[in-house]
């Protein structure tokens, strides 16, 4: 096996090089460690189309409040897009919200139409946006049904912050302390 | 693990998150533990709740009933309903 040398600066270049890609800070062993963290990075599809991805926990209790905009508190997600073309959140539990983009008021508001899985495991289709929430708890045989929700946005050439948040839209429910919220987002 | 960060509101622990960015970055282990001061949250009462201090423990303090929403019966509408008033 034929043996190479490099510098720490060259390793660093390419171990900087990584971790912007890959949205992380951690320090990275050559070699374990670089392979791994660039088998980490999600791809995109043509014209620098990303996907990214993260989750969110909160430590209180997010509650309605009519008429707020709660985007701005403990649930803005800042995905590290330029601009965000879709988000897929996949979340524990069905709740009744909606997502908006900061910035560009109500009309940005995009609702979505959830979906769930019944137990015995029928799937709704769920796409589209807009409109009002297709579901409530009433649909659902228990309340911990996980919940897939699609949205995507409707002004593609207003979009510019790379920023989501999320609002509790009905005073029956609430998201909990400790509940989970998976999201993928894609865009530039 | 990807980038994992807290975001604090008025001193207190608001959530912890993964990915993307925004808040103030942690490392992976203090993520692990705020999350396990999270899931061994106090329950909340109905007049009571709990936020996570960012030494994490956790303090109590009084919460206000839910607003109603538009289309619901106010108290005092329900009552009158109840006792035969106009609807």
């Amino acid at each position: 096996m034929a043996e190479y040398i490099t510098t720490d600066t060259d390793l660093t270049s390419i171990a900087n090089a990584i971790r912007t890609k890959g949205g992380t800070s951690a320090q990275l062993a050559f070699p374990a460690e670089f392979i791994s963290a660039i088998e980490a990075i999600s791809g995109g599809g043509g014209g620098g189309e990303r996907i990214v991805k993260g989750s969110v926990v909160l430590a209180e209790n997010y509650n309605y409040t009519s008429g707020s905009a709660e985007y701005t508190g403990s649930f803005l997600v800042d995905t590290g897009l330029t601009k965000i073309h879709s988000v897929f959140i996949i979340d524990t539990k069905w709740y009744d919200k909606t997502l908006s983009r900061p910035g560009f008021g109500a009309a940005s508001w995009v609702s979505p139409k959830s979906v769930g899985l019944e137990p015995g495991g029928t799937t709704y289709v769920f796409n589209g946006y807009g409109g009002g929430i297709a579901a409530t708890a009433s649909n659902w045989a228990t309340s911990w049904v996980p919940t897939i929700c699609v949205i995507t946005h409707e002004y593609a050439s207003n979009i510019s912050e790379g920023c989501f948040g999320m609002k509790v839209s009905a005073a029956s429910y609430s998201i909990k302390a400790g509940d989970t919220l998976l999201w993928y987002a894609t865009g530039v | 693990m990807s980038r994992c960060y807290k975001i604090v509101k008025n001193g207190y622990i608001a959530s912890v998150g993964t990915g993307g960015r925004g808040g103030t970055e942690v490392s992976e282990a203090e993520y692990k533990t705020i999350l396990e001061a999270i899931h061994a949250k106090p329950e909340a009462t109905g007049t009571t709740d709990y936020r996570l201090r960012e030494d994490l423990t956790w303090e109590t303090y009084e919460v206000e009933p839910p607003e109603p929403e538009e289309d619901e019966l106010t108290n005092e509408e329900a009552l009158e309903i109840i006792l035969g008033g106009a609807v």
